[in-house]
């Protein structure tokens, strides 16, 4: 069914969902929502499998319309979302008519992706497993496009019909907390001298201007090797943080390339992701290390939350 | 909060020590082998990919071969950090790796280029650094088959290898924002092909009109690590009348059955 048509693309906004992880043997890259937290928390707050595509929108929103009447939900950083002009609740589904026009304005605040999740799911072809855009390989959501001004997006079927299903304000993630990114030391972290670890791990960084979907450049501290930043290529993943020539650390985010060749001090937990996404270029971000036990705990407690929230979410909405 | 490490292993460990197993984040285990770049080291790695694959460890979602290394992602609700490596330790434990021998290469699929020109831009570059004439560069590409390191990059880009070493040059100095699709490139002791243009810093010799890689299409690439590439010259008039009819020829002609889509 022929849903929305885009008025204005906004800054950038494209078709994501869990992406490609688990087709990685053939050379793909993953791609998938650079939040993926606020990503399935949508999903679910419109009735849908939490893995199912929504739209990332990225600092500046798009502006819709809807050509039918359906139930929707906006996660992630606020993004000065208004429906016909009014505001829209955030982590809430809300029940849109035919002809009603979705504004974004600016991320002024914390954050800088939003996610549009929509009853039924986004109808676009499965590609190499996942509905995900790969803006660099040219496939996945709308033909492998960000948002353009006419698309239209059709969605699934959906007996979903109900609104006002709220994420507690307990459980939504604060992007504006000043709290460190925690990372598991990576395989190359024996390239580094104990001190520049403890340098890596004191110094504050700033995300830089070039930043995007693909990794962020940081800008601070500069981390030397004992040897040199090469390596022989081998298999990179989001949150991976190499430490090229220059000593400037980049960390891959969701469009990151399958293989590598810089060293990897360490790799963001994947609890800590959505809070990385969410940094914006002139935001300063730390390290934390911890132990993987540690991390996999935080994992199974998220999973843990996630999987209540879906249980009580279909029961409040039977 | 900080340990230095050391050279700790003495050379009798080696053989035990190999492959390290590491953490990538707290999803992947990556198992190192020794870091080195070769036919024997990747034979060590698709054998151990193998073993890990035919093992079906409950949790484990995806083995990915590298040159010398094989991530292994998982899934930490069904299996723990050190439950898998536990389980990676005795599958290495049982593996007796054979000495690498040369064998007639298995699985070649015979991949048709055009080179220099428009299509192979640093062809003459590459011609002039190392002192060779341009035939003699393509016959040097195309004198024999090529190993499939690994596939990588965005859209299965083969990594292949080894390049005879009178053509190894170092990358460009300047990389290009972007190489064509199906570009040829060469650095050091390795040639790439470029299934979708993207950037690239290598030497762009020549161009291929095969699609090798079809995203709607499971498997999505005809390669697979472990098989083999060899290179055909072409003329550029046989490149530019390329259409699916001239593939499903060439192939008909170059690759049997056998050697696409097995998986």
């Amino acid at each position: 069914m022929e849903f929305i048509e885009i008025i204005k693309p906004g800054l950038m906004s494209t078709i994501q969902d869990l992406g490609r992880a688990n087709y990685q043997k053939y050379g793909i890259s993953a791609s998938g929502a650079m939040d993926k937290f606020s990503l399935r928390i949508a999903n679910i707050l419109v009735g849908n499998d939490d893995e199912e595509a929504a739209i990332e929108v990225t600092l500046m929103g798009p502006h819709l319309k809807f050509l039918e009447g359906g139930i929707i939900a906006i996660t992630g950083a606020d993004i000065g979302a208004k429906l016909n002009g009014k505001h829209v609740p955030l982590w809430t589904s809300i029940k849109v008519e035919k002809g009603d026009e979705l504004t974004f304005g600016f991320a002024t605040g914390y954050g800088c992706r939003a996610y549009i999740a929509i009853a039924g799911g986004i109808d676009v072809p499965i590609v190499i497993g996942s509905k995900s855009t790969s803006l660099r390989a040219g496939f996945g959501g709308m033909d492998g496009k960000a948002l353009q001004s006419k698309d239209i997006i059709s969605i699934g079927n959906s007996m979903y019909t109900s609104i006002g299903r709220i994420l507690p304000t307990e459980y939504r993630p604060n992007f504006g907390e000043d709290r460190p990114m925690r990372f598991i030391l990576g395989p190359q972290a024996d390239e580094f001298k104990a001190s520049e670890l403890e340098k890596f791990c004191t110094s504050r960084y700033k995300v830089l201007n070039e930043s995007d979907r693909m990794g962020f450049r940081l800008e601070g501290a500069a981390i030397s090797h004992k040897v040199g930043p090469d390596i022989i290529s081998d298999y990179i993943t989001m949150g991976s943080i190499q430490i090229p020539g220059n000593g400037q650390p980049i960390v891959l985010m969701a469009d990151c390339q399958m293989t590598g060749g810089y060293t990897k001090i360490g790799v963001v937990i994947d609890v800590d992701l959505p809070y990385l996404a969410q940094k914006k270029p002139g935001d300063v971000i730390h390290f934390e290390k911890i132990e993987i036990e540690e991390a996999q705990e935080l994992y199974k407690k998220r999973e843990r939350l996630l999987s209540l929230i879906k249980v009580n979410n279909k029961m409040a909405s039977k | 909060m900080f340990k230095e490490t050391t050279a700790e292993h003495s050379e009798k460990n080696i053989i035990a020590q190999y492959p390290k197993f590491l953490p990538l984040g707290d999803q992947v285990i990556v198992a190192q082998f020794e870091k080195e770049m070769g036919i024997s080291i990747n034979q060590k790695v698709l054998s151990f990919a193998q073993e890990v694959e035919v093992a079906k460890i409950s949790g484990v979602t995806q083995i990915i071969p590298t040159f010398c290394t094989v991530a292994i992602r998982y899934n930490p609700l069904s299996i723990a950090y050190k439950a898998l490596t536990e389980e990676l330790e005795i599958i290495k434990s049982r593996l007796v790796f054979e000495q690498y021998k040369e064998h007639k290469p298995q699985n070649i699929i015979h991949i048709p280029v055009v080179y220099g020109g428009e299509y192979g831009p640093d062809i003459e570059y590459v011609a002039e650094s190392t002192g060779l004439d341009m035939d003699e560069v393509i016959r040097l590409h195309t004198s024999k088959p090529y190993f499939i390191y690994m596939l990588g990059v965005i859209g299965s880009y083969p990594y292949l290898g080894d390049l005879d070493e009178r053509l190894a040059l170092k990358r460009r100095s300047s990389p290009r924002i972007k190489v064509e699709k199906g570009s040829i490139v060469i650095a050091n002791r390795l040639t790439v092909l470029h299934p979708l243009a993207s950037p690239s810093g290598w030497h762009v010799i020549g161009q291929t009109p095969m699609e090798t890689f079809d995203p709607h299409q499971n498997p999505p690439s005809t390669l697979l690590a472990g098989n083999y590439i060899k290179f055909e010259a072409i003329s550029a008039e046989e490149a530019e009348q390329w259409n699916d009819n001239k593939q499903r020829e060439w192939i008909k002609k170059w690759n049997s059955l056998k050697s696409l889509n097995q998986d």
